[in-house]
């Protein structure tokens, strides 16, 4: 007997004109998924980054596996005020396909999180995965979703989505 | 009460040797599409390679990709003139074995260049285990209303399926 629905929309953003979005009123759900479908408005590439309950302190962690085309590598960012989910760039018609799964979101635990990002433009390029962690026990109440520097381009959508188990 | 989303549009199921397989008249309904896939080809190797295509393509025109893989001793990114969205398990790998596959396409309908996320993984408890992820690009402003799924090399053998599904955002 199938459980009850899940993979439940909660909200979506369509951002013009600003580099950060909020999104409160999360629901009652196991899991939560962002897919962010973007590219920068203008200037160089920067970071998309996660941040939960408007917390700005070094808080944060991430490991990254990450591949140019020519090139893969890994690192890692320890006390860091964000998540990095991935690298936006300011190329026509070039966006990100960007996933950002947030795990047991409403639990007493630090919480992981683990990225996809793909931007692959002909010619350039990239491709990544990244688990972070914020270091909290507090139940994640508030998401913000911003570049580190500019703004989302026209076009850009950002969904959550909540998954719950059974 | 929020709308559920992530419904299944369509399957595909091998019940013998395929060399493409095709959803097509996907429904305009939805804002991203998710194909999942359970794979192994025929190709007389311990791997083959997943491309993706659309719109009734039968060659790999507008597409490229950029990805990133581990065999279990070293990590390799490299790039094609096609959308390879996975390594995917061969005729030489252990017998029963299918690599699993998932592939995200935001924005279907829209009118800019389609980007794909996509991951596989082929471990088969042997040397030739593979994790990829890619990055792949449709350079076509066109709407996607079909997707084809063809291997490098080998088709598709009985025991291959997969599901297509429609993310709906709020």
């Amino acid at each position: 007997m199938p459980a009850g629905a899940t993979y439940e929309p909660i909200a979506t953003s369509s951002p013009t004109s600003v580099g950060t979005v909020d999104f409160s009123s999360l629901g009652s759900y196991t899991d939560i998924r962002i897919v962010i479908f973007t590219r920068q408005a203008a200037g160089s590439a920067t970071d998309i980054r996660i941040r939960f309950n408007s917390d700005t302190g070094t808080n944060y962690s991430f490991t990254e596996l990450y591949g140019t085309g020519a090139a893969a590598a890994s690192a890692s960012t320890s006390n860091a005020s964000y998540i990095a989910a991935g690298l936006t760039r300011n190329v026509a018609n070039i966006w990100n396909a960007t996933t950002v799964d947030i795990f047991n979101y409403a639990g007493a635990t630090n919480k992981t999180v683990l990225t996809t990002d793909a931007s692959e433009s002909n010619g350039s390029g990239y491709v990544w995965r990244k688990v972070g962690l914020w270091r909290s026990t507090s139940a994640i109440t508030t998401i913000t979703v911003s570049l580190n520097s500019g703004n989302f381009a026209t076009g850009t959508t950002i969904s959550l989505y909540g998954i719950k188990a059974a | 009460m929020p709308t559920p989303t992530y419904v299944a549009i369509a399957k595909q199921v091998m019940t013998g040797t395929q060399a493409t397989i095709t959803f097509s008249a996907i429904p305009s309904t939805y804002t991203d599409l998710v194909v999942l896939g359970s794979v192994r080809t025929d190709r007389a190797s311990t791997v083959d390679y997943l491309k993706i295509r659309f719109n009734g393509a039968s060659v790999d025109t507008n597409l490229t990709g950029r990805f990133i893989y581990g065999d279990g001793a070293t990590a390799t990114s490299s790039t094609a003139a096609y959308a390879q969205v996975a390594r995917v398990d061969a005729a030489s790998n252990t017998s029963n074995t299918f690599s699993n596959v998932e592939i995200y396409i935001p924005n279907y309908l829209g009118s800019t260049y389609k980007p794909i996320s996509s991951s596989g993984v082929a471990e088969d408890n042997s040397t030739t285990g593979y994790d990829q992820a890619s990055a792949s690009l449709f350079s076509d402003t066109t709407a996607i209303s079909s997707i084809s799924l063809v291997n490098l090399f080998g088709s598709f053998v009985s025991g291959t399926r997969f599901d297509l599904y429609g993310i709906k955002n709020s």
